[in-house]
């Protein structure tokens, strides 16, 4: 029993933090319909703001004080105010995307503001780290582990009179029990979601900071793994019951006390499953608990589904100008490779030859969320895969990358498949939560293992081998005319499928999915034969990838590059061929033209966060921000065109929708 | 009535949502080329008896069957192939598609699915055979010069009449239409009874759920009235509208 508690106790600091970020992402959740994933980055720009602050001796109530009394509440009220707000609440995808924009974007802007430099773990609030205080049924107890949860129960306290106390805490209350009847009474008023949106992210700063010194150094990667506990904790509660959330934060702290003091440091157990407990735990509650497979369901067939995207530029423009923009593409396209292969300098080359391979892990984007309509948080894992067993089966088994990558493309594609099967009932915000949960578990469990992700230096892969010739001595023209091949061969898949009746029951699919099978579409098939095409085309972008750099590591496939191309892709437009294929090539573009600024300016992060600020108006314009842009050009062309030739046909541009639409808010402005 | 008679027989069917029970051991039938009116006031379980039957909901207990095949347990696009098509009273259409691509998705999904793999490769385009379909399919419902008209710039009559059109292209052996006439004007209401009037000669039945009164009196060769989760009266249109049960729950107490 001793033991038991002594392993146990703990757990419990640490099980605070997850049980505070749970807290305010089920109140946020509840009051707002928002799931903000952005709390792990909020929790850790409070945590970093706090340790620069302390480093540069200012004292520990004052930085306390701006870190996370002003600066956590001011970012969660701009949030509210200039982003969540503005999305229209029917828009699931719309808001899933923001948020993890948010996510994808804070750790990128301290890096640029405050540089990349090592932050070690800052002093704590009150207590000395230190001291012991007193023995917990023979466990020392340590100032860090007493002032983590004197601070939890002291929150939980306040947020408890809060809520029962106030009329605006009763209001908040009503909502998080019932958010539907709030909405009918039209109480969900500006002033509570302000008030949702800065305690909650107020919690997340203060769990941040909490959290900071329990670390030697202060990385975000340990706020992402902080988020998942949180959203596993706030998913025992069917993210609806705040004590529940508690509880399973606390709960899962102890169980990761546990399995950490009973499994032996050598064990596989604790190098493998004890990293992955929080996700492996988030993944079976999303698939077995019914009332959170049911979060996005309702009885409306169209509340669930967003505004349909205006019809492509291609469908509506005429004639002329299409042929003008056709030739002039491929001209664009041929001059670009001619370029490439003749006059452009290596490094440059190296770029194009990335943004094409990049291009067709994009084209895996198009696959699943342009054309299945799912956000999918791990397409960069399904890259990794293809990579790993391609380079695997290089190194150990002698075979040709290219085999190798076929190879590698067949068993991301089939982890795709079977991945598909305990998502085949979710739809939207879980099925990204378990994609997300999936991404982490490879992460953290399989991709450190030298028979996956190879030994820490990485694992070489080599240049392919075309008969006698060998793209690795023949400079990375060859590679490049290679990887253009795929691409094309990928672009032409995609299409072919676009185009066929799979293509036209998952448009209808994603229009309404009760519509659809109750003519007979069968959505798991779809569902299945969607992810698993996906998860191929990320594991062959992925091999080639791997073969480009002539060497391939886990940090290359992490959850974050997951996260990033989601970002990226819906900027430049998830419908279409030519958004993947703009957004790789743009991607590595920009990054190379960004890398000639100086210091940290050119570290890349720059680009992420451009793209991650372009990917916040997905929820406005689902067809992309480029797709958007090219319309109005496209329309005004067109009137430039028509003022000198008036029209001989009419070019007939779509109406505004009626009908059908009626009830679903209108997000085109 | 224990046995499973008729195109689609529901049987002794009861749904409870916690503590509300919406349907009561109800038992009804549809045979070949019948149509049925289901009226009852709002919240009577109509729409909960519809999602039964096409199978977007689980009965608590009871059942229902298709041509004497139970469907229990069937998943919607199992039941959807062996011919059970329906409308919804909230407008499922699919936003993204054409009118012709409704019913082009919804032959090729349906009753005589061709080919399983071939739907990875081949053209979204109907053959001469689908096109002869869906031209008369949409003749039927009076929308035959909108092959190419994107379904969100459609009126919302013009949209219930295309979810029919979508139901009815695989020839289903019964369909299920929930309030087909909501929101329809005095033109697109004539078209919806002239289509329904049409569908016994095809040998397809109806369970018709509808408010619009009148309508039913026309088309309905039978009625039953649910209130409450329960049936209270069953027979002819006139019929029915005579019991004081009937009268009760239409205009309220105090009428007997
Ligand atoms: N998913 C659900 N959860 C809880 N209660 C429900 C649900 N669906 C329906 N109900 C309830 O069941 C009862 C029957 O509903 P139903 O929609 O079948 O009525 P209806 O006869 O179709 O009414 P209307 O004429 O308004 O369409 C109602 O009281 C309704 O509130
Ligand atoms: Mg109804």
């Amino acid at each position: 029993m001793n033991t038991f508690l002594s392993y146990a106790v703990p757990g419990i600091p640490f099980g605070c933090t997850y049980a505070i970020v749970a807290i305010g992402l089920v109140l946020t959740y509840r009051t707002t319909g928002v799931f903000n994933f952005g709390f792990g980055a909020q929790a850790f720009l409070s945590a970093y703001v706090y340790t620069v602050l302390t480093e540069d001796g200012v004292s520990v109530p004052l930085a306390f004080l701006i870190s996370v009394v002003i600066l956590a509440p001011a970012l969660g009220w701009a949030l509210d105010r200039f982003l969540f707000r503005r999305i229209s609440p029917t828009n699931t995808t719309g808001k899933l995307v923001s948020a993890v924009a948010v996510l994808v974007a804070l750790p990128q802007i301290v890096t640029l503001l405050f540089g990349s430099s090592t932050r070690f773990a800052p002093p704590t609030l009150f207590l000395n780290p230190g001291r012991v205080y007193f023995h917990a049924f023979s466990t020392p107890i340590n100032g860090l582990e007493l002032e983590t949860v004197i601070v939890t129960v002291v929150t939980v306290v306040l947020l408890s009179l809060v809520l029962r106390g106030s009329q605006l805490g009763m209001t908040i209350r009503a909502a998080v029990e019932s958010p539907r009847l709030l909405e009918l009474e039209g109480v969900r008023s500006e002033r509570v979601l302000s008030v949702a949106w800065m305690g909650s992210s107020l919690m997340a700063g203060l769990a941040g900071v909490l959290l900071a010194p329990q670390y030697p150094t202060v990385q975000p990667e340990d706020y992402a793994i902080l988020l998942v506990a949180a959203l596993a904790a706030a998913a025992l509660g069917s993210l609806a019951d705040i004590p529940l959330a508690l509880v399973g934060g606390v709960a899962l702290g102890v169980i990761e006390g546990l399995a950490s003091g009973y499994f032996s440091p050598s064990s596989v157990w604790h190098t493998g499953l004890l990293p992955a407990i929080p996700f492996l735990l988030l993944a079976l509650l999303l698939v077995g608990r019914r009332r959170l497979r049911s979060l996005e369901e309702s009885d409306d067939p169209l509340a669930g589904c967003d505004p349909p995207p205006p019809p492509s530029i291609l469908v509506t423009r005429s004639h002329e100008l299409d042929r003008v923009v056709r030739v002039g593409g491929r001209v664009l396209a041929l001059a670009t490779i001619i370029s490439v292969l003749t006059w452009v300098p290596g490094d440059w080359g190296f770029t194009l030859t990335s943004g094409v391979v990049y291009s067709i892990v994009f084209l895996s984007i198009t696959l699943i969320t342009g054309m299945g309509g799912e956000v999918s948080l791990c397409q960069a894992t399904f890259a990794g895969v293809g990579a790993f067993i391609a380079a695997q089966l290089a190194v150990h088994h002698g075979v040709p990358i290219l085999l190798g990558a076929v190879i590698g493309a067949g068993g991301a594609a089939v982890v795709g498949a079977v991945g598909a099967l305990p998502a085949l009932r979710l739809r939207g915000l879980p099925l990204a939560l378990l994609t997300l949960a999936l991404a982490l578990l490879a992460d953290n469990a399989v991709f450190p293992y030298s028979w996956a992700g190879g030994p820490p230096g990485g694992l070489p892969v080599p240049r392919p081998m075309i008969g006698s010739i060998n793209l690795a001595t023949t400079s990375s023209k060859g590679f490049f005319v290679l990887a253009l091949a795929f691409l094309f061969v990928c672009a032409v898949a995609v299409k072919r499928v676009q185009r066929a009746t799979v293509g036209l029951y998952l448009g209808a699919l994603r229009g309404s999915s009760i519509g659809a099978e109750s003519v007979g579409i069968n959505p798991s098939t779809a569902k299945i034969l969607v992810f698993a095409l996906s998860a191929g085309m990320a594991g062959l972008g992925g091999a080639l990838y791997g073969s480009l750099q002539q060497t391939v590591t886990p940090a290359d496939f992490n959850y974050q590059l997951s996260l990033v191309f989601v970002v990226v892709v819906v900027t430049t437009g998830v419908r279409t061929i030519e958004g993947a294929i703009q957004a790789g090539v743009g991607f590595m573009v920009l990054q190379q033209l960004l890398s000639y600024l100086p210091g940290r300016w050119g570290g890349g992060g720059i680009a992420i966060v451009l793209f991650a600020f372009g990917s916040l108006t997905y929820a406005a314009h689902p067809e992309g921000v480029v797709e958007y842009e090219k319309r109005i050009w496209t329309q005004r062309a067109e009137r430039l065109i028509h003022r000198r030739h008036p029209p001989t046909n009419g070019v007939v541009m779509a109406a505004a929708p009626v009908g059908v639409l009626e009830g679903v808010p209108d997000e085109h402005v | 009535m224990s046995e499973h008679q008729g195109v689609l027989s529901v049987r002794s069917l009861s749904v409870s949502f916690g503590g509300l029970v919406a349907l009561d051991r109800v038992d009804l039938d549809v045979a070949e080329g019948e149509i049925v009116g289901l009226i009852g006031p709002n919240g009577a379980g109509k729409s909960t008896l519809v999602n039964c039957a096409g199978g977007q909901l689980e009965p608590t207990s009871g059942s229902v069957a298709l041509d004497g095949v139970p469907l229990t347990g069937k998943a919607p696009y199992r039941r959807a192939r062996l011919g059970v098509g329906r409308t919804f009273q909230r407008v499922a259409l699919f936003p993204e598609l054409t009118v012709e691509a409704h019913l082009l998705a919804a032959l090729r999904a349906g009753r005589q699915r061709p080919g399983r793999w071939s739907e990875l490769v081949d053209h979204a385009r109907p053959s001469a055979a689908e096109a002869r379909q869906i031209d008369e399919m949409l003749g039927l419902v009076g929308l035959a010069d909108q092959h190419d008209t994107q379904v969100t710039t459609l009126p919302l009559g013009a949209c219930r009449l295309l979810e029919i059109a979508r139901a009815l292209i695989a020839r289903p052996r019964v369909l299920l239409a929930d309030e087909p006439s909501a929101g329809l004007d005095r033109r697109e209401s004539a078209m919806l009874a002239s289509v329904l009037a049409q569908l016994p000669a095809r040998e397809i039945g109806v369970l018709l759920v509808e408010h619009d009164l009148g309508l039913v009196a026309r088309v309905c060769d039978r009625v039953v009235v649910l209130d409450v989760g329960h049936v209270i009266a069953e027979g002819s249109f006139d019929g029915v509208m005579e019991t004081a049960e009937v009268r009760r729950a239409y205009l309220g107490q105090g009428v007997a």
